[in-house]
């Protein structure tokens, strides 16, 4: 026998459902499939779509920081610093469905609602708890938003016949960003990472003349924006040496470099399967800023956990030779640096405790956030959020494997000055699956 | 503890929820003015023809017993609306299977034309003298158009026919009978044999002869007839210019044209659009009045819309519509507002749109249609359209 072949010792049927789960769930959810329900805030319209912030089911009940966490529990991509805290192979994904209120002065208020992928990830040590790999696909930006105005038309005056219709304006799409990180404990307080983004998605815009007959054809105007790029993100997490052994205090900071996307617009008529283009397509760049975030993660004692997070990103320097809505190559833009402000803290009874009972390992996550967001409708108008969030983690049967649950309460934008308030409620669902893969059979 | 089953039930529930619940939606207009429109309002124009006329294509008037046109038509007519034309019909036969030996051992005595006439345009007082030629060669029926031309110069025999419906029989003469003796008992007689033709010298009516009931008829054992029944048929058309008016213009079955319509849908007033709905409407000038008692005249009810590519050779037949009672005649159909929007948007070449008679109809009616602006009952597009400019 080879004692140094490679074997898994886990492979449960838990985590081949899990991997079901995920699969489906990432068809039923993907932002990029044109028959996912895509209903929401109007202001992923501008720019690029809402920005997305997704690093682990951990950081989205945290109020979405969590820069300075490590990824022994839950792979932390938004630092590729943490890979190297690993000790399990991890497969993580969760859903997230997004109920938004939509209101503004005088009118009537909209009901919208959407369910969505959060992000996958994979992360696995090379070396336990100083090198690891980690391999995360999540939304970088999503559009989705839909606006229905009723009409009728006399669309045979001679005879005085009217027929009511539905024009729908609606967005979908948004950026994926797959990437590929590794993670380095260069010893025991400083650790290093980095990882290539792969940054890509269609940005769709359509609007549909829907007809209560068949003896209409509903056709539909879809403007598409197809983007993809690389870029790059390096990380770096230091803990704080000297303190009492039952408190840690992390510090931790990431870089994302600029890149440049390449992009194609197309314009096409739909009906059903038949699509005509129309016009020319338009080629162009689209540059996406550098962007900067700081975290501090602080434990006084080892079942509690509190984190706090700052994330910068430089969009007032957004260029494109191509038009978005907010943004005009020519010159007009509505766009301003995005910054993020997050808060949370985590109860785990269990923490440091590996034979607590299933009760006490169940762990208890609240936070808030507030976000300037990078581009608005109005040139004189700033959209804000802010929101809370919370979540309990339920320990399955299988070690290392827990399931999520997550609340985001918030509001955006406000409903005065021509502008719209979200009032959103978000439930994510999130397995987070770990198990010894590739482990060595010890001697013998 | 949960155990494994219930925690994967579970979950499965809370899946499903999030499907369902993905479907709750309440939208609105509002967030209206933060969109910018794809494309303009949807509106309604109504649309008069850039041309409206003749087109040289001729009517679909040959057929077989089992597709095609089922009647025969020959004669020649003045009409009031339609103008001074003629018909001549074309008619072949095939051999019974069912030929007794005897009929082929005897010589044939006796045979005559048995024909249905089930239809007749004109004047039903005046008779009308028709000559009868042996067509000289094979020919095809089907799918063989009303400008076709076939040569018969053999001349068998005359009669002459009342402008009526019934049956009738036409001897042939004993000179022809005795010619074509050993055709008429041969198994060949398919292969050898090619018809006849029917032309009008005298009248003013046009008779339609129908497949069923109509047969050469011949014996060559007294009380021993054998049948040959009408195998296919053919009506060819000469007509001289209908009398067109300044108020209408004219649709004529069994011609060797139709009438064209081209609309200008690639033009400044559309732009590129999305075209939902296009109805192409037409009215029809009742001319009863012009025409003299004891004129039959029947006119088609239905009519069919082709579109007819800028080859001028490719022709899809898009939707057939009936006559309404007030003479209106709409076409509406989806395909049309398809072939509307590929022409808008430069991909289908369509040149202009043809008026037909479906090749079921058989008949030398017309219908006038009016002419002029669509405020007057012109032949007029109303189409609905969201303009993407």
């Amino acid at each position: 026998m080879n004692l140094y072949q490679t074997y898994r010792t886990g492979g449960s049927p838990f985590a081949l459902w899990l991997g079901a789960f995920l699969l489906m769930g990432s068809v039923f959810a993907s932002p990029i499939q044109a028959q996912s329900q895509t209903d929401g805030s109007i202001y992923s319209r501008f720019g690029v779509g809402l920005r997305q912030n997704f690093s682990s089911s951990r950081s989205q009940a945290m109020g979405g920081g969590g820069l300075a966490l490590p990824s022994s529990q839950y792979l932390n991509t938004s630092n590729p610093a943490s890979y190297s805290d690993q000790y399990l192979t991890r497969f993580a994904g969760g859903l997230t469905y997004e109920k938004i209120t939509a209101s503004a002065s005088g009118a009537e208020s909209a009901t919208l609602a959407s369910g969505s992928l959060s992000g996958v990830n994979f992360g696995f040590p090379l070396k336990t708890n100083v090198t690891g790999i980690g391999v995360s696909f999540a939304p970088y930006s999503r559009v989705s938003y839909r606006v229905d105005v009723e009409s009728a038309v006399d669309f045979d005056p001679e005879l005085g016949s009217v027929s009511p219709y539905l024009t729908t304006f609606r967005g979908n799409g948004g950026l994926q960003n797959l990437s590929a990180g590794i993670g380095h404990r260069l010893n025991s307080n400083v650790f290093l990472g980095a990882s290539v983004n792969f940054i890509f998605g269609i940005l769709e815009e359509a609007q549909t003349s829907v007809f209560n007959s068949t003896e209409f054809t509903d056709r539909s105007v879809v403007g598409s924006t197809r983007l993809s790029g690389l870029s790059a993100t390096a990380g770096f997490r230091y803990v704080v040496p000297n303190l009492p052994s039952s408190q840690g205090l992390v510090i931790a900071g990431t870089v994302h470099l600029p890149t440049t996307l390449k992009a194609t617009r197309t314009r096409a008529l739909v009906n059903k399967l038949d699509r005509d283009t129309l016009g020319t397509t338009l080629h162009g760049d689209v540059k996406l800023p550098f962007g900067f975030g700081f975290g501090v993660a602080y434990q006084p004692v080892a079942k509690w956990t509190l984190v706090g997070d700052v994330e910068f990103e430089n969009w007032s320097s957004f260029e494109s030779d191509l038009d978005f809505p907010g943004y005009s190559s020519s010159g007009n833009s509505n766009t301003t640096n995005r910054l993020r402000i997050s808060a949370g803290t985590e109860f785990w009874p269990a923490a440091r405790r590996p034979f607590a009972t299933w009760s006490q390992r169940i762990a208890y996550r609240l936070g808030l956030y507030t976000e300037q967001s990078y581009i608005s409708p109005l040139p004189d108008q700033k959209i804000g959020a802010f929101g809370v969030t919370g979540g309990i983690s339920v320990p399955s049967l299988i070690p290392g494997t827990t399931i999520d649950f997550n609340l985001d309460v918030g509001q955006r934008g406000k409903s005065s000055n021509g502008l719209i308030q979200d009032r959103y409620v978000r439930f994510g669902l999130n397995l987070n699956f770990g198990e010894r893969w590739f482990d060595r059979p010890p001697l013998g | 503890m949960p155990n494994h089953f219930l925690i994967r039930n579970r979950l499965f529930v809370l899946l499903f929820s999030f499907i369902f619940l993905s479907a709750c939606d309440d939208p609105s207009q509002i967030g209206l003015d933060l969109v910018d429109a794809q494309a303009g309002e949807t509106d309604v124009v109504t649309l008069p023809p850039s041309f409206v006329g003749p087109s040289e294509f001729g009517d679909i008037s040959g057929g077989t017993n089992t597709a095609g046109a089922f009647r025969t038509l020959f004669g020649k007519v003045v009409d009031p609306v339609s103008g001074s034309f003629s018909m001549t019909g074309y008619v072949d036969f095939v051999n019974s299977s069912n030929v007794t030996s005897a009929f082929r051992a005897e010589t044939v005595s006796f045979a005559d034309l048995e024909l249905n006439v089930d239809y007749a345009y004109g004047d039903t007082l005046t008779p009308v003298t028709i000559d009868i030629y042996e067509i000289a060669a094979d020919w095809l029926s089907t799918d063989a158009r009303s400008d076709t031309f076939l040569v018969a110069q053999t001349l068998v025999t005359s009669s002459t026919l009342n402008p009526t419906k019934g049956v009738v029989n036409i001897a042939l003469p004993s000179a022809w009978v005795a010619t074509n003796n050993s055709i008429l008992r041969s198994t060949s007689f398919v292969d050898v044999f090619h018809g006849f033709a029917f032309r009008a010298t005298q009248g003013n009516a046009v008779l339609g002869v129908h497949f069923s009931g109509s047969s050469l008829r011949a014996s060559s054992v007294p009380g021993d007839t054998v049948n040959f029944s009408m195998s296919k048929i053919l009506s060819s058309s000469s007509f001289a210019n209908a009398s067109e008016t300044p108020s209408y213009t004219t649709l004529r079955d069994g011609a060797a044209e139709t009438l064209a319509l081209r609309f200008d849908v690639e033009g400044p007033d559309f732009g590129e659009a999305a075209f939902h709905r296009v109805i192409i409407r037409l009215n029809t000038e009742n001319t009863d009045a012009l025409y003299p008692a004891n004129f039959a005249h029947s006119s088609p009810t239905r009519v069919g819309l082709r579109a007819v590519a800028v080859d001028n050779s490719t022709r899809l037949n898009l939707v057939v519509a009936e006559l309404s009672s007030d003479g209106t005649l709409s076409f509406d159909s989806s395909i049309l507002s398809n072939v509307i929007q590929s022409a808008n948007l430069g991909n289908s070449g369509l040149d202009r749109f043809e008026l037909y008679f479906p090749v079921e109809s058989s008949t030398v009616g017309a219908l006038a249609f009016k002419k002029g602006l669509p405020a007057t009952f012109g032949p007029r597009a109303v189409i609905t359209y969201t303009s993407l400019n």
